[in-house]
């Protein structure tokens, strides 16, 4: 233990067999993965997602949506995320493949979003969720994202937010809150998240 | 701690460098301007950190704090992760390894300003990281949240002070090697190896699909146990015998634990991706290799804790041996916790829980940043040739950081242990106001060691403790 | 905390007292770095000696880590799934193997990679197309399932005015499918019936070589032809 080129060669020798053994091997067995039909005549999935869900996908990094949501679920078994509603069937390698870079998170302050196109598949729901989430689940601790939104007098809004009577996010009187192109594209990109076709490695439940 | 306005004479014993002060004082002093940079700006983070968090455990449970940008919760989480691993814990890591390579290798720093260029480098390009993460330019990704530019030149100056470190061990001058100079040496390997293999696999050619997790899993643990853990042990090995005065038990065990620690955290990497959609072998071989992680954790455990057992109550009023104990006790829980929450029963139920934010900080904060406290209380004094200026300050910050930890990884443990019952996240407020309290004890440490840390360093500069030593 | 505990005194072993964040002064070293190194040098030399009373714990160790060897390996072989890169969930139902060889399967990374090659360029990789220069082939009402017109297209070309999606085009498509390979041309349709949404049943190189043979050599068909001889369904 007394030279130095020894104890760098063993550290080195460590990492290089982990990084082969874990992060080459891996990459060896999924590299081939490829949309695919899970019958045959079926579509192939996944699909690219829409250029407004590539957009809203940067928003929703630079929003932090990704400290408090992961965009996994679990096989039943390991955790309820089934149970839950938050998906069918388990993720599975072959859902991630066309994505530039993958969020599957880490912590969950707030529901799992792999699936939450077919959940939320309405954009007023999901606007009304970012803007003022105690209106749309009463209780919610999730962080509005006011920010997002801006009010326009109400006879040019298109696509407002309606909020229920009362709340303290009210508009002022005339006026309406509408999304903003970063909340638009980012609602695309949440509506783009879906998980409810079959995979090869992971039928849906009859 | 109460004053003693003067040490007696006869509590001065001879030592080497009483004896032959010229022997350490120059490379202390050679030392200072690189080491008291790194710990200034480590000292700086850790209170920045230590702000982010609190302003982020903040927004959990008062809705509407500080809301809209560009203090999102999501971005203060990642600024106060970044300035934690990277800030603080890197810059004390690195301070403290300078400095220990050279006095255990006997051999000065040939030039002083040198690593102070890395450091400084280091140092900018973090403070623009931490605006980029404010801005929303982050990447996503834990423990790779700097956009993709920062990495190449953060690893450059990492590796101008490195190199030094590595520098000062070929030229040593004793014969046998210490169990601290090899941590360090695996720690400094670690870093730039692990991290630009990283960076270049998720951020500048990113592999397909999950890989890119698999990437991430395998990095994070390297840099959190490989690095960060490595510079920690090397602290606690070097400082408990130093402040005790007496050797380590089982000192013979220690190269085991060495080489087990390296070749089982290597491969505890995917022990995090347990449930997640990678292949089930991937995971198993991380559960594997995060169990077996105990096995050093356990040896070194029982060499550093009876030594500081048979040290005797009287190291309380030590400093660096009241960190040192902290450190030493939060590695073992740590390592208890790291070996049993993989397992797929336990994280069927904990996972994604603040169970898992619970064992992090008990990892990062308690093993790593206590353990390298213990080493900057204990060299910083040496460096500047004076002692801490303000002895509460140390104990505030001892009491301030120990209630403090404790506090939070207790509540964000019961937090995490109420969202795996499923209940409502109202039902959590309480406990994450809690940990909102315990986060605030944590800022008063962090800013109570700075404070303490400025003092030292405006403190009338001259060397004359030393000099009045040696001319007795 | 007192200084002054009457503890802290010199120890009898000679031992300087601890006192490294005592104020004003700034005390000796307790180790110094040479009596440390030279100290643990002989510690590290001297492992056999029972003096401290722990010789039975590097026994105690091996067989620790040879257990734990074993554990490690009964655990991956009993939850590795087989090291195999489609298992994900331990406890999930073995996906039953599918029986029998098969003369052509159509692969959709090939015919990714060939459509992406030789026809992205008009139709774009998205199979959108151009809008009024290139028709689409997501969604398109052509892709009906009538894979023999979108062979014929893809061997012989296609020129001429033609309405797709209710969009006209003025196209003028070489006959790509020509210099390819029957196979080939078999994964280029089949991941065209397959992606961006269209769910058609898939082409096989058997297929391909029938329509070949049966167009044999000729121009490119104008829109009029191929829609007398395979109606829009």
């Amino acid at each position: 233990m007394n030279n130095l080129s020894l104890i760098l060669a063993g550290v080195f020798a460590c990492l290089s067999l982990s990084w082969g053994g874990v992060v080459l091997a891996t990459q060896v067995q999924l590299a081939g993965l490829a949309p695919a039909a899970a019958e045959d005549g079926g579509p192939l999935k996944p699909a690219l997602a829409p250029g407004l869900a590539v957009i809203g996908k940067d928003v929703y990094v630079s929003q932090g949506c990704q400290a408090c949501h992961t965009q996994q679920v679990r096989p039943a078994g390991q955790g309820a995320d089934i149970a839950r509603g938050w998906g069918k069937r388990p993720s599975v390698a072959r859902d991630y493949i066309l994505q530039d870079r993958v969020l599957l998170g880490d912590r969950r302050l707030g529901p799992d979003l792999a699936d939450v196109g077919t959940r939320l598949a309405d954009d007023a729901k999901l606007h009304l969720h970012l803007l003022a989430p105690d209106a749309a689940v009463a209780g919610s601790t999730k962080s509005g994202f006011a920010h997002l939104y801006q009010q326009v007098p109400a006879a040019r809004a298109r696509n407002a937010v309606s909020l229920p009577e009362g709340h303290a996010l009210a508009p002022a009187p005339g006026m309406a809150w509408v999304p903003t192109d970063r909340a638009v594209a980012l609602v695309a990109y949440l509506r783009s998240l879906r998980a409810d076709h079959a995979s090869p490695e992971a039928p849906l439940p009859e | 701690m109460s004053l003693a306005p003067s040490a007696p004479a006869a509590e001065r014993p001879s030592s080497l460098e009483e004896t032959q002060p010229g022997r350490v004082a120059p490379i202390d002093r050679s030392l200072a301007p690189a080491v008291l940079t790194l710990a200034a700006f480590g000292a700086l983070w850790a209170v920045v950190a230590a702000l982010a968090g609190l302003a982020a455990s903040l927004q959990s449970h008062l809705p509407g704090f500080l809301a809209g940008e560009p203090l999102l919760f999501g971005r203060l989480l990642a600024v106060e992760h970044t300035l934690l691993t990277f800030g603080w814990l890197t810059n004390a890591g690195l301070a403290f390894a300078l400095w220990a390579a050279h006095r255990l290798g006997k051999v000065e720093l040939r030039v002083s300003w040198a690593p102070v260029l890395g450091a400084l480098g280091w140092n900018l390009a973090l403070a623009f990281g931490a605006c980029a993460l404010l801005a929303g330019r982050g990447t996503g990704l834990a423990w790779l949240e700097l956009p993709r530019a920062f990495g190449p030149f953060l690893t450059a100056c990492f590796l101008v002070v490195a190199l030094w470190v590595a520098s000062a061990f070929s030229r040593r001058h004793t014969g046998h090697v210490f169990v601290s100079q090899w941590y360090i040496l695996a720690a400094i390997l670690v870093f730039p190896v692990v991290h630009l293999v990283s960076q270049a696999m998720v951020l500048w050619f990113p592999a397909a699909g999950v890989v890119q997790a698999v990437v991430a899993a395998w990095h994070a643990q390297h840099l959190a146990v490989l690095f960060l853990g490595s510079l920690a042990l090397a602290s606690l090995h070097l400082v408990i015998p130093k402040a005790l005065g007496a050797p380590l038990r089982s000192y013979y065990l220690a190269p085991v634990g060495f080489w087990t620690f390296l070749a089982f955290g290597t491969w505890s990497g995917t022990a995090s991706l347990v449930g997640s959609p990678v292949p089930a072998w991937a995971q198993s071989v991380g559960v594997v290799g995060a169990a077996l992680l105990f096995v050093p954790v356990l040896i070194v455990s029982l060499s550093l804790l009876p030594t500081l057992v048979a040290g005797g109550p009287s190291g309380k009023g030590s400093a660096p041996l009241r960190f040192a104990t902290l450190g030493a006790l939060a590695f073992l829980l740590w390592g208890a916790a790291s070996a049993v929450l993989p397992f797929r029963s336990v994280s069927a139920l904990l996972r994604f829980t603040d169970v898992e934010v619970a064992h992090a900080a008990l990892g990062l904060q308690g093993f790593v940043g206590f353990s390298l406290l213990a080493g900057l209380y204990y060299l910083l004094p040496r460096v500047t040739g004076r002692a801490w200026p303000s002895p509460a300050l140390v104990a505030a910050h001892h009491a301030c950081a120990l209630l403090g930890l404790l506090g939070l990884v207790v509540t964000l443990a019961g937090h995490g242990w109420l969202q795996s019952s499923g209940a409502s996240p109202e039902a959590g407020l309480a406990w994450n106001a809690a940990a909102s309290l315990f986060r605030f004890l944590l800022l008063l440490g962090a800013v109570a060691f700075l404070l303490n840390l400025l003092l030292l360093l405006v403190a009338r500069p001259a060397r004359r403790d030393l000099a009045q030593a040696s001319a007795r | 905390m007192n200084d002054r505990n009457p503890e802290r005194g010199p120890r009898r072993d000679g031992r300087p007292p601890r006192r490294d964040d005592a104020p004003g002064s700034l005390p000796p070293e307790a180790f110094s770095d040479h009596k440390l190194t030279e100290l643990h040098s002989r510690l590290a030399r001297d492992k056999e000696e029972p003096s401290e009373g722990f010789s039975s714990t590097p026994v105690f160790l091996v067989f620790l880590l040879c257990a734990l060897g074993f554990w490690a390996g009964v655990y991956l072989t009993r939850n590795a799934g087989g090291f195999s890169a489609k298992t994900f969930d331990l406890n999930a139902p073995k996906v039953a193997a599918t029986a029998g060889p098969k003369a052509f399967v159509a692969d959709p990374k090939k015919g990714m990679e060939l459509f992406n090659a030789q026809c992205a360029s008009c139709h774009q990789p998205t199979g959108l197309g151009l809008a009024g220069v290139f028709p689409p082939l997501a969604g398109s009402d052509w892709i009906d399932g009538d894979n023999e017109r979108t062979l014929k297209i893809v061997l012989a070309g296609i020129a001429g005015e033609m309405k797709v999606k209710g969009n006209t085009y003025n196209g003028n498509m070489p006959a790509i499918g020509a210099a390819l390979k029957d196979a080939q041309v078999a994964h280029i349709v089949s991941y065209v019936n397959q992606a961006w949404g269209n769910a058609q049943p898939a082409v096989t190189d058997a297929q391909v070589a029938e329509v070949r043979k049966k167009i044999g050599a000729r121009g490119q068909y104008s829109p009029k032809e191929i829609l007398a001889e395979h109606p829009l369904k």
